[in-house]
C-alpha cells in the first residue's frame, strides 16, 4: 500500500478542482490505485482549498511513517466534516471507512511483526536445536553415517570419520562408494536405499580388518522412506562390539578352564573317598593316607576357589580394600620366613635384601602380603634344587613409590609366554610338569597391585638364568 | 580287602598302564587296579606314556586327556600309528567339559572316556569289561 497526499487551493469550481485532484492522483499510484479521499480547507466561511488523501496497493506495506501521515489527513477530514461546516457531510462515512483501514492496517502490521518476532524466536530455537543435535551426534562413540536417495554422504559423525578414515568435510555430497573403502557396508546401504520404500531397520554384524586386530561391528541400517520416492535416505549406525566379543570369548574360555582346574581336586576327593569308603585302603597307615590327601585335596579345591573369587570380585570393583600407611619391609619379610620351610625342601637359598630405609606405603596389608607370597612362592616353585631367591624392596620414583623385587636363578621365561604371563590360567608349558599350579597366582598379583592399589608388575627374564618378577605401589593412594 | 582281578585268572596278570600327570590320581588308579589283582605301570605324561608303551605293551591303557607335553588322544594317535601299539585298547579319564567325538575316539581304540571325578568302582568295571572282550577277541 502506497499513499499520495495532495494539497491544492480552491481557484475554481470544486468539483471542477476534486475531478482534476482525482485525475493526477490516478496517475501518481499508478494501476494499483484503491481509494481517494478529499477533504475542504476551512479559511473562515469559505472553501480555501482541498486536501486530497489516496490509497493504493502498490506492493509492500505502511511504514509508520506513512500511516501517522494518513492518520493525519483523515483527522482534517473529520475537522472539515464537524457539524459547523457547511460542505462537507457526504464525506463523513468515507472518512470513518478510512478510519477503519488504517486501524486494520495497524494492527495487521502489528500482528505480523508479532509473527515475525515468533519466527525469529523459532528459527533461534530451531539452530540451538540443531547445534545440540549435531553435538549429540559428534559425541556419540558409535559412527553414524546419513547418505540420501542417491547413496550420497549427507551427515558423517567424527567417529565414523575415524573409523572410516576420511575427512568429514571432503567426503560431505560424495558417493558413499567413494568414502568408504569397505564394499560390504557400502552394499548394505546400497540394499537399505532400495528396500527403503517403507521405513525400516535392519540389524547385522561385520568385520573391518584393521591393525592390530580386526574390529567388529553391529550395523543397524534405517531407511527414512518418503511415500513418494522409491528409494530412500538411510542412516547408518555402526557399534564396535570387538570389546565385547573378546570378553565373552575369554568368558567361556575362563569357565571351561575354571570347570577343568575345579574337577581335578574333585576328582581326587571323590576317588579316595570311594577307596575308604569300599575297604580299598589295607591298613590305619593306608587309610591316614588317604585322609591327608582328601584334605590336601579340599585345601587346594579352596585355595582355588578363593583365588578365582578374589580376581572376579577385583574386576568387578567389589573387593574392599583396609588402606594403612604401613612399612612394606617387615611385610616382605614376613613372607620371607614363611617361605623358608618349602625353599629348605628344595635347598634353594632365600635371602632377603634390607633396605637402608623404611618403606612406608599406603596400602591393604593382607593384600599385598599376598602378592609378595605368591612371587616368593612361584620362584621357589621354578627355581631347580640349589638355587637362589632373593626379596629386595625398596624406595624408587623419588621415594615416591615402594618396589618389590623377587629374583630367582631358575628355568627363566621364554620371551614368547612372557606377554601372557599374567592372564588368568596361563602356564608355561615347559613349566608344566615342574610344579603344579592353577594359572591364577601371576593375574591375584596383578590384580591386587594394579586394579586394588593403582600400582604396577612386571617381570624380566632370560631362559636357564632366571627371573626377575618386581611390583610398584605408590607411597600415597590418590596422590 | 584285597581282591583277585580278571588279570590273575591264566596265570600271567593282566598288565595296564595308567598315564596321568596328577601324582594323586595316579596313586588311585593303581592301588584300586593292583587291588583288583592287575599288574600296573605307571607314567606321568603323554611322552612317557607313549615310551612306557611303546616298550612295555601293555594290555590296556587307562590315559587322563590334558597331560602336558602330548594329549591323552595324542599319545593313543601316536600309539596307532605303530603297528606294535595299535592295537591296545585304551580307558579315557577326562576333567573337560565336552565329549570327545565317538568317531574320534574309535579310530585311536579308545573304548570308554570316563569324566572326572570318576568312581575307581566303575573304572575297575571299565577295565574288567575292556579285558574280558579283549579276551573274546
Amino acid at each position: 500500500m502506497r499513499l499520495a497526499l495532495t494539497i491544492s487551493l480552491c481557484a475554481g469550481a470544486v468539483a471542477l478542482l476534486a475531478t482534476l485532484l482525482s485525475a493526477l492522483m490516478a496517475a501518481v499510484l499508478g494501476p494499483g490505485f484503491a481509494s481517494i479521499q478529499l477533504a475542504p480547507l476551512l479559511l473562515g466561511a469559505g472553501i480555501a482549498g482541498l486536501i486530497g488523501a489516496g490509497i493504493g496497493w502498490a506492493g509492500g506495506w505502511y511504514a509508520d511513517k506513512q500511516l501517522s501521515r494518513l492518520r493525519a489527513v483523515v483527522s482534517a477530514v473529520e475537522v472539515a466534516e464537524a457539524p459547523t461546516t457547511r460542505l462537507v457531510g457526504p464525506l463523513a462515512p468515507i472518512a470513518r471507512l478510512h478510519l477503519d483501514v488504517i486501524e486494520q492496517l495497524e494492527q495487521d502490521r502489528r500482528s505480523a511483526r508479532s509473527q515475525v518476532r515468533q519466527i525469529e524466536i523459532r528459527k533461534h530455537l530451531a539452530q540451538t536445536e540443531v547445534e545440540h543435535l549435531s553435538g549429540v551426534l559428534h559425541s556419540l562413540r558409535d559412527a553414524v553415517l546419513v547418505t540420501n536417495e542417491f547413496n550420497e554422504l549427507v551427515m558423517a559423525n567424527e567417529a565414523a570419520a575415524s573409523l572410516f578414515k576420511f575427512d568429514r568435510e571432503g567426503a560431505l555430497n560424495k558417493p558413499i562408494g567413494q568414502v568408504l573403502p569397505e564394499k560390504e557396508i557400502v552394499s548394505l546401504i546400497g540394499e537399505a536405499a532400495v528396500a527403503g520404500n517403507t521405513s525400516s531397520r535392519k540389524h547385522t554384524e561385520c568385520t573391518l580388518a584393521r591393525e592390530p586386530e580386526p574390529l567388529s561391528l553391529e550395523v543397524s541400517l534405517s531407511s527414512l522412506a518418503d511415500a513418494t520416492h522409491e528409494a530412500a535416505s538411510v542412516v547408518t549406525i555402526l557399534h564396535d562390539i570387538t570389546q565385547e566379543r573378546q570378553v565373552s570369548r575369554m568368558k567361556n574360555e575362563f569357565v571351561s578352564k575354571a570347570s577343568h582346574e575345579l574337577r581335578t581336586p574333585l576328582s581326587s576327593i571323590k576317588a579316595y573317598i570311594e577307596m575308604l569308603l569300599d575297604g580299598e585302603a589295607e591298613d590305619e597307615k593306608a587309610r591316614r593316607e588317604f585322609y591327608e590327601i582328601i584334605q590336601h585335596e579340599a585345601e587346594r579345591l579352596g585355595r582355588m576357589i578363593d583365588n578365582m573369587l578374589n580376581i572376579s570380585r577385583i574386576e568387578a570393583g567389589m573387593i574392599s580394600a583396609t588402606w594403612e600407611n604401613i612399612d612394606i619391609v617387615p611385610i616382605a619379610q614376613e613372607a620371607v620366613e614363611l617361605l623358608k620351610p618349602q625353599a629348605a625342601e628344595k635347598n634353594i637359598s632365600i635371602t632377603f635384601q634390607r633396605p637402608h630405609q623404611s618403606c612406608h606405603a599406603d596400602v591393604d596389608k593382607d593384600m599385598i602380603k599376598q602378592v609378595i607370597t605368591n612371587l616368593i612362592s612361584n620362584a621357589i616353585k621354578y627355581t631347580p634344587e640349589g638355587g637362589r631367591v632373593t626379596v629386595a624392596p625398596d624406595l624408587t620414583d623419588c621415594d615416591r613409590s615402594v618396589i618389590v623385587s623377587v629374583n630367582d636363578s631358575g628355568l627363566g621365561i621364554p620371551p614368547e609366554s612372557l606377554p601372557k604371563l599374567f592372564s588368568k590360567f596361563y602356564r608355561v608349558d615347559k613349566h608344566e610338569r615342574v610344579a603344579k599350579g592353577t594359572g591364577l597366582g601371576l593375574n591375584l598379583v596383578k590384580q591386587i597391585v594394579e586394579a586394588v592399589h593403582h600400582g604396577e608388575v612386571g617381570v624380566e627374564s632370560e631362559v636357564g638364568k632366571g627371573s626377575r618378577f618386581w611390583f610398584i605401589v605408590p607411597c600415597k593412594q590418590g596422590a | 580287602m584285597r581282591k583277585t582281578g580278571q588279570g590273575a585268572k591264566d596265570g600271567a596278570k593282566t598288565r595296564i598302564l595308567v598315564v596321568d600327570d596328577e601324582t594323586y590320581i595316579q596313586h588311585v588308579v593303581h592301588l584300586k587296579l593292583s587291588n583288583a589283582g592287575y599288574e600296573v605301570l605307571t607314567a606321568s605324561d603323554g611322552e612317557e606314556g607313549l615310551q612306557t608303551a611303546t616298550e612295555e605293551h601293555p594290555d590296556l591303557i587307562i590315559t587322563d586327556y590334558q597331560m602336558p607335553f602330548l594329549t591323552g588322544l595324542e599319545m593313543c594317535q601316536r600309539l596307532q600309528q605303530n603297528p606294535a601299539t595299535a592295537s591296545i585298547p585304551v580307558i579315557m579319564l577326562t576333567a573337560r567339559g565336552f565329549a570327545l567325538d565317538d568317531a574320534d575316539l574309535r579310530s585311536v581304540n579308545i573304548l570308554k572316556c570316563l569324566g572326572k571325578p570318576f568312581s575307581p568302582r566303575e573304572l575297575v568295571a571299565c577295565v574288567a569289561a575292556a579285558v574280558g572282550a579283549k579276551s573274546v577277541a
